[in-house]
């Protein structure tokens, strides 16, 4: 071979693994229109027929810090839940809090004698985790509780939703039910409405579809009810070795052969961030901790077994398309790029093809998801338009539609572009798939220098939601990576949660 | 707190299991506008990418 050949080849070579890596980004947003297709399969496979009335004496354990302005109206309501009196007891495990916390609970014990307990932690600030542990076994010393459930100290359960959990642990097969977390924040601003918006996508989409693969990701930390067979399986108590304590509890309960439900007719309220770097800080632990798991169960993925589904393909699909989100818009953005300066018109060709589908996968995920959760949907409507930021839009609408921005658009004007431009604009198009990432994470440095509400807002409209929480998992593997202090930052909250 | 009887709990349980199929009804939407999509893509610019 000579060196023209050799040069050939090895340009062939390029332009394959160009090639592959254009593709792969398209494999998370395939991935969610799968998860969004078997979405109504749930209304065939699902766990309704093995439930069946079931009121066990339920034990909620409320972990609080300094929660005094919230933690009495959230002791009433769910003494108000629509439950068989007398099966019900509330502790609330108090992480040695310097407001008036312990004061309001005593007064609430006095208030319902034998149903709600204060148990103090002399010292605190360990984490969530260590809060849940001191209830758990406490709870698990005495013969009472039949159930637990964990939950938030400001989220707010609708009247029905416990029955409508306990149900499902009527078959001994489940270890724990989960339910669906909605943003009810009272007064709402456009973060909070992605947020509810996401929940609607990852909760009442994503986990109908894990029902039906029957592996769950994860039990909301706000909302998992327990058998107490499940509780003592796992040890009596809640890992406290990563910043995921609620994956760690789903996955092993899954491990041991019991199943983890969501349904998604139980309702829990739950007050969202409201800035930027509040987000940040909560999903940073989030994403961690699942890079964290991804480590610690990397001997679980894509390996099959006949005790639990974790191992399944379709579920290790789904999970990598999440931990790896940030490594699959580099591929694409450096694949398409290396593929435009080998052969322009194939990059063209895959960048049409691939986000022809990604196109089609986002309007399906979305027209569904606002008919999943109409009232949330219309509440957000700007945010479900925006979701993937009005940039992505445009990218997405430069794939279905060629030529639109290059000729249509500056031809409305009497303008037209030059083929420099034309580059300049395909590549920009192509680079944009990651730099939004860097555009996301400036919302948050802008968040950080004070910003006003209309400014963050129009930014991550036209930057996008979804590129915020992709940045977010990119910073979770530069501090993994970095093995930055873990810490349990507790979400600010006002505790306006809507009634 | 209320006292629910096992005939109102398995009623509830019934009418939540027949809810559930409508998601069926709204994933063949969804589709829909998907197919509405695709059309105006071909309307406008043809089959070819």
């Amino acid at each position: 071979m000579n060196a023209q050949s050799w040069i050939e080849t090895g340009r062939t070579v390029l332009a394959v693994v160009a090639l592959i890596c254009a593709l792969i980004g398209a494999v998370p947003a395939v991935v969610m229109a799968m998860q969004f297709l078997l979405a109504p399969v749930h209304g065939f496979v699902n766990h309704y027929r093995r439930a069946a009335p079931f009121f066990p004496r339920v034990a909620i354990i409320v972990p609080a810090w300094n929660e005094g302005a919230v933690i009495g109206a959230s002791i009433d309501r769910l003494m108000a839940l629509e439950y068989p009196a007398g099966r019900l007891r509330i502790y609330v495990v108090d992480d040695a809090s310097t407001d008036d916390t312990p004061e309001v609970v005593l007064a609430k014990a006095q208030q319902y004698p034998g149903a709600v307990h204060h148990l103090r932690r002399a010292v605190g600030g360990e984490g969530k985790a260590h809060t849940l542990n001191h209830g758990i076994r406490h709870v698990l010393s005495e013969q009472w509780m039949e159930a637990l459930l964990i939950m938030d100290a400001d989220v707010i359960y609708l009247a029905d939703s416990l029955r409508k959990m306990t149900r499902h642990l009527a078959d001994p097969e489940v270890g724990a039910v989960t339910a669906y977390i909605r943003e009810g924040s009272a007064q709402k601003n456009f973060l909070s409405r992605f947020v509810s918006f996401e929940y609607v996508l990852a909760q009442l989409g994503s986990r109908r579809a894990q029902n039906v693969l029957g592996a769950m990701a994860c039990l909301a930390g706000g909302a998992q009810l327990h058998s107490r067979a499940n509780i003592e399986a796992l040890g009596g108590h809640i890992d406290t070795g990563s910043l995921a304590e609620d994956t760690v509890t789903t996955f092993e309960t899954q491990l041991q052969g019991r199943r983890v439900v969501f349904e998604p007719a139980a309702v829990v309220l739950a007050e969202e961030p409201h800035r930027v770097e509040a987000l940040w800080k909560q999903r940073l632990r989030w994403a961690r901790g699942n890079v964290q798991l991804t480590r610690r169960y990397r001997n679980l993925w894509f390996r099959p077994s006949r005790r639990h589904r974790l191992g399944s393909i379709s579920f290790g699909l789904t999970w990598f398309s999440v931990a790896l989100l940030p490594m699959f818009m580099l591929a694409a953005s450096i694949g398409l790029i290396v593929l435009y300066e080998i052969d322009s018109e194939l990059a063209h060709v895959v960048f049409r093809s691939m986000w022809i589908v990604i196109g089609c996968a986002y309007i399906y995920t979305i027209a569904l998801a606002v008919q999943l959760d109409p009232p949330t949907a219309r509440a957000a409507w700007r945010e479900v338009l925006m979701f993937p930021g009005l940039l992505s839009i445009m990218v997405m609408l430069s794939a279905f539609f060629p030529g639109l921005f290059t000729a249509t658009v500056p031809g409305l004007f009497g303008l037209h572009m030059t083929a420099i431009g034309v580059d300049a604009w395909q590549l920009s198009v192509y680079a944009w798939i990651s730099v939004c990432m860097i555009g996301a994470w400036f919302a948050k440095r802008l968040d950080q220098m004070g910003a006003p509400n209309w400014l963050m807002a129009l930014y991550v409209y036209i930057v996008g939601y979804g590129p915020i929480l992709c940045a977010i998992t990119f910073d979770a593997y530069v501090k993994e990576a970095r093995g930055a202090a873990m810490v349990w930052d507790k979400t600010e909250k006002t505790g306006r949660v809507l009634g | 707190m209320n006292e629910m009887t096992d005939e109102d709990a398995r009623a509830e349980i019934e009418r939540d299991r027949r809810r559930e199929r409508r998601v069926v009804w709204q994933a063949a939407l969804a589709l829909g506008v998907v197919l509405a999509f695709v059309a105006v893509r071909l309307l406008l610019v043809g089959w070819g990418v």
